[in-house]
């Protein structure tokens, strides 16, 4: 029954009080409309006036003008001057240096003439280029503590900054959220987030609607509460808060065991994702922690309410107030580290005969998720990649069907558990194209055994660590750049891999999908066949994903470079090979076709 | 003349000051600079007499070997991650107290013989008496997230655990009277008893699957020499590294055995992220 409440009920009968939630107990969808921790009531008058200077620079088709190009998060550019005709004479317009290597992810955004972009390390500096010459604007340096790579868990990277208001916002390993000029790169305010020394960082772009400057943290592993976080666009100011784990006062709070939502992780660490019309957030979730789900949980899969939402999920999420709408979980009482953080790319597809506004999800799971966005309801949930874990998704429930010997836990070890913790996808973006109607997913093939493993150390503390050595998943390859058709549910085109955890994806109206790998190579293929068109080898592994504008009349496909360190440390053998692959680098590569 | 003797003392004294035949090189501790009782670079620590039970064990371990010894300060929150930027990558020598287990970064780790026996420890007002798993039933137990403890607690439905993220804030929920048991690991929970809350609990040693380990001492695999020579003078040091314990009130005495019915059930794990990166 864990339907019941999913797409019913009016949002003010649920807010009533405690146990009204009733029927969304034992949910791995739900719906109910409730304040978590609301700080203050957003002013009528300040929330309905949109950030005008984002709605110009998200309305204009040459630009680029948020992380994912725009609120749908879909990395499809409406560009046609480079194209399947002459994207072979692409030529480098010119190229910038980062000052800062290892695990630059950033994807640029371009605002008129402007390039802004930032590095890792903090991000060590912020760019504003002129998009057209790379010629520099304004460097804007944060004062980043030194000992920042001692809490971020994954590495030091950034994956951009975002543009609203005449500003640039920036997300920062230090636990910090900045807003700077962007005319001028100067500091306006800076806001604590969240106190990095408890091993949370910032390390992806905010979300900025109307007048609130929206983010969350990552740390899920080190005992984290996960929380969503929105600001004053003009002041830096909190004005809500919503916690991703509900406490003793909220509903589902049940769906933990005794004291553990404390530090029960569901951060959420990447990007979001906005829907205007229903003036909804949507923001993935990690994983719930810690890792032994007895703690949390069951430890055995046979979890009953215990489901530790609203981790390892999507959340829709009241623009406004932060109230969450609804969720959907993917993976409930976690065990393998499937975060749910995976980017909601929104578009309407046709499906059943009529047009459907929806988010498509390529989860760490495995399961490649389309879920009506209006309502919560999963219209389809099929594997994208190798999965062994679960045969299937219910769709009316949301509920995996697992399979037998393949959940870790406590004095139950697994061998040959697909995905792997890294996942069918991990951070590096996907892109939709309205025209081809496929998704183009990075995806990764990789399995792994689950054991607990020795001793290892926190602080003088002796405890014990995980060990799950990856394997090639079947087939012999390890990534997988997936042309998928979310209506049919099928593969249309793929290009394998030897290395898993490639960069992010472009794909344009052009005809034209970019991507780059971790041997450096960038890549544009035919979006309709995925026939290579062009590549060039840029010097270091690429995990970013491409951006394309336009600048006094002429196409420009960007992309920045400098591959991974911390993330092949996971991968024994595999990540060896990752890191041998290329040199460490820092960065940007701006192409046209003349 | 005179001016030219004084000026040639003056450049001998130079070179004596950088010769290393008369002055043997320092011999570089790894610690972390905020780590009581392990480890502390603070002012108050010095003045205290309290640099660490690790610093205090390298500076006999140095002095053994006729060698002065540096410290050289850095973070350990990912312990594994640290080593790597510091000991392995030749910025200090040693480093005191590592699980003594080939599997913690062996083999670009190598380690002495094992030092000290460490654990996990229970502490409570004298009365309490825990001498199984069962006697926890019923009781508000501290523990640390993603410890062994906080496993082995979640196999009994009866014991309600409180849980916190480091051993100091354990002790103090059990000053507090908010925890009727502490769970917690032994060395900080000893400490803290005694410099904190000035031995108001008692701190009996844990047995017990994960529950304890040998300590080492930790060098890089180049330094295979050195390490034959402190494993040379370490069985002179035990009344030494004994009274350091015993100074930093590492829990002693008969240990209680606490183990889950399925042994296998006190596993537990923590995902690799950063803390236990594999290269």
């Amino acid at each position: 029954m864990a339907i019941l409440g999913a797409n019913r009920g009016d949002c003010d009968v649920e807010t009533s009080g405690k146990g009204v939630n009733v029927g969304t107990r034992n949910a791995w969808l739900g719906r109910t409309c409730f304040a978590l921790g609301l700080l203050a009531a957003v002013g009528a008058g300040a929330a309905a006036r949109a950030d005008e200077a984002l709605d110009k620079a998200a309305a204009d088709p040459n630009g680029w003008a948020m992380a994912g190009h725009g609120y749908d998060n879909s990395r499809f550019s409406p560009l046609t001057q480079i194209n399947t005709q002459n994207v072979g004479h692409l030529r480098l317009a010119y190229s910038f240096q980062l000052a800062s290597l290892r695990s630059n992810e950033s994807s640029p955004i371009v605002i008129g003439d402007t390039m802004y972009v930032s590095t890792s390390w903090g991000p060590k500096f912020v760019y504003a280029l002129n998009a057209a010459t790379g010629e520099r604007k304004w460097t804007y340096e944060p004062d980043i503590p030194d000992d920042v790579l001692q809490y971020a868990c994954c590495d030091v990277d950034s994956r951009g900054v975002t543009y609203a208001d005449g500003k640039i916002f920036v997300g920062r390993l230090d636990g910090k959220l900045a807003a700077v000029d962007a005319a001028t790169g100067k500091e306006l305010w800076v806001a604590d987030v969240v106190d990095y020394k408890q091993g949370s960082v910032i390390t992806s772009p905010p979300l900025v609607v109307k007048n609130l400057v929206i983010t969350g943290f990552g740390g899920g592993e080190y005992g984290a509460r996960g929380s969503l976080q929105a600001y004053d666009i003009k002041t830096g100011k909190l004005v809500w808060r919503t916690w991703t784990v509900p406490g003793p006062e909220e509903p589902n709070n049940d769906t933990w065991k005794g004291d553990s939502w404390q530090h029960g992780g569901g951060v959420p660490w990447l990007v979001g994702s906005y829907d205007p019309k229903t003036n909804t957030v949507f923001w993935g979730t990690s994983n719930p922690a810690p890792w032994n789900s007895a703690v949390r949980s069951t430890g055995n899969g046979d979890y009953g309410k215990l489901t530790n939402l609203y981790t390892s999920s999507t959340i829709a999420f009241d623009a406004d107030t932060g109230k969450i709408k609804w969720w959907v979980q993917s993976t409930p009482e976690d065990a393998w580290d499937y975060d749910g953080v995976n980017e909601l790319v929104l578009a309407d597809l046709p499906v059943g005969g009529a047009t459907t506004p929806v988010y498509m999800k390529a989860d760490r799971n495995g399961f490649f998720y389309v879920v009506n966005r209006d309502t919560g309801k999963i219209v389809s949930a099929e594997k994208y990649v190798p999965t062994t874990w679960a045969t299937h998704i219910d769709i009316a429930t949301g509920k995996p069907a697992e399979v037998a010997d393949q959940r870790p836990g406590p004095g139950h070890p697994v061998k040959g558990v697909c995905p792997n913790l890294i996942g069918g996808k991990n951070w590096q973006p996907m892109a939709y194209n309205p025209q081809t109607r496929l998704v183009y997913i990075p995806s990764n093939n990789v399995c792994m055994d689950w054991s607990v493993s020795d001793v290892t150390y926190h602080r003088g503390v002796f405890y014990l660590g995980g060990e799950f050595p990856p394997h090639p998943g079947p087939g012999g390859y390890l990534g997988q750049l997936v042309a998928w058709d979310p209506i049919t549910n099928k593969q249309v085109w793929g290009v394998k891999s030897d290395l898993p955890f490639n960069g992010g994806v472009l794909t344009t109206a052009g005809g034209l999908t970019f991507w780059g790998d971790l041997h450096g190579f960038f890549h544009a293929y035919d979006a309709k066949t995925g026939a290579e068109l062009w590549k060039m080898q840029l010097g270091s592994g690429i995990g970013a994903g491409p951006i394309s504008y336009s600048v006094g009349g002429k196409q420009y496909v960007a992309v920045v470079v400098g591959r991974t360190v911390s993330l092949p440390a996971f991968l024994g053998d595999i990540g060896k090979a990752m890191v041998a692959a290329t040199p460490e680098g820092g960065a940007l590569f701006v192409f046209t076709a003349d | 003349m005179l001016r030219a003797l004084l000026a040639g003392l003056a450049a001998g004294a130079v070179l004596i000051g950088a010769a290393p035949a008369d002055q043997p090189a320092p011999l570089r501790l790894c610690a972390d600079p905020s780590n009581l009782p392990f480890s502390s670079s603070s002012e108050a620590a010095a003045k205290a007499g309290t640099p660490g039970l690790y610093v205090e064990i390298g500076q006999a371990v140095a002095s053994a070997l006729g060698r002065p010894m540096e410290t050289v300060w850095s973070l350990s929150y990912f312990e594994k991650r640290n080593l790597r930027a510091t000991m392995l990558a030749g910025r200090c020598d040693f480093t005191v107290g590592l699980p003594a287990v080939d599997d913690f970064m062996g083999p670009n780790v190598i380690f002495s013989r094992p030092i000290l026996s460490v654990g996990y420890a229970i502490a409570a007002a004298r009365d309490v008496r825990i001498s199984a798993l069962g006697d926890l039933d019923g009781k508000r137990v501290a523990v640390q997230f993603a410890t062994p403890p906080q496993s082995l607690v979640a196999t009994r439905d009866a014991v309600t655990a409180a849980t916190v993220m480091d051993p100091e804030e354990g002790m103090q929920l059990l000053a507090q009277g908010r925890v009727d048991v502490a769970f917690l690991w032994g060395p900080s929970a000893g400490y803290d008893n005694r410099a904190l809350l000035h031995d108001a609990f008692q701190v009996t040693p844990v047995d017990g699957q994960w529950m304890r380990y040998d300590a080492a001492i930790g060098f890089a695999r180049k330094d295979k020499a050195l390490r034959d020579q402190v494993n040379a003078v370490l069985p002179g040091l035990a009344p030494r590294i004994a009274e350091l314990a015993a100074k930093y009130a590492l829990p002693t005495g008969p240990a209680v055995t606490l183990a889950a019915q399925t042994p296998a059930l006190a596993a537990t794990a923590e995902p690799a992220h950063g803390g236990d990166e594999r290269r």
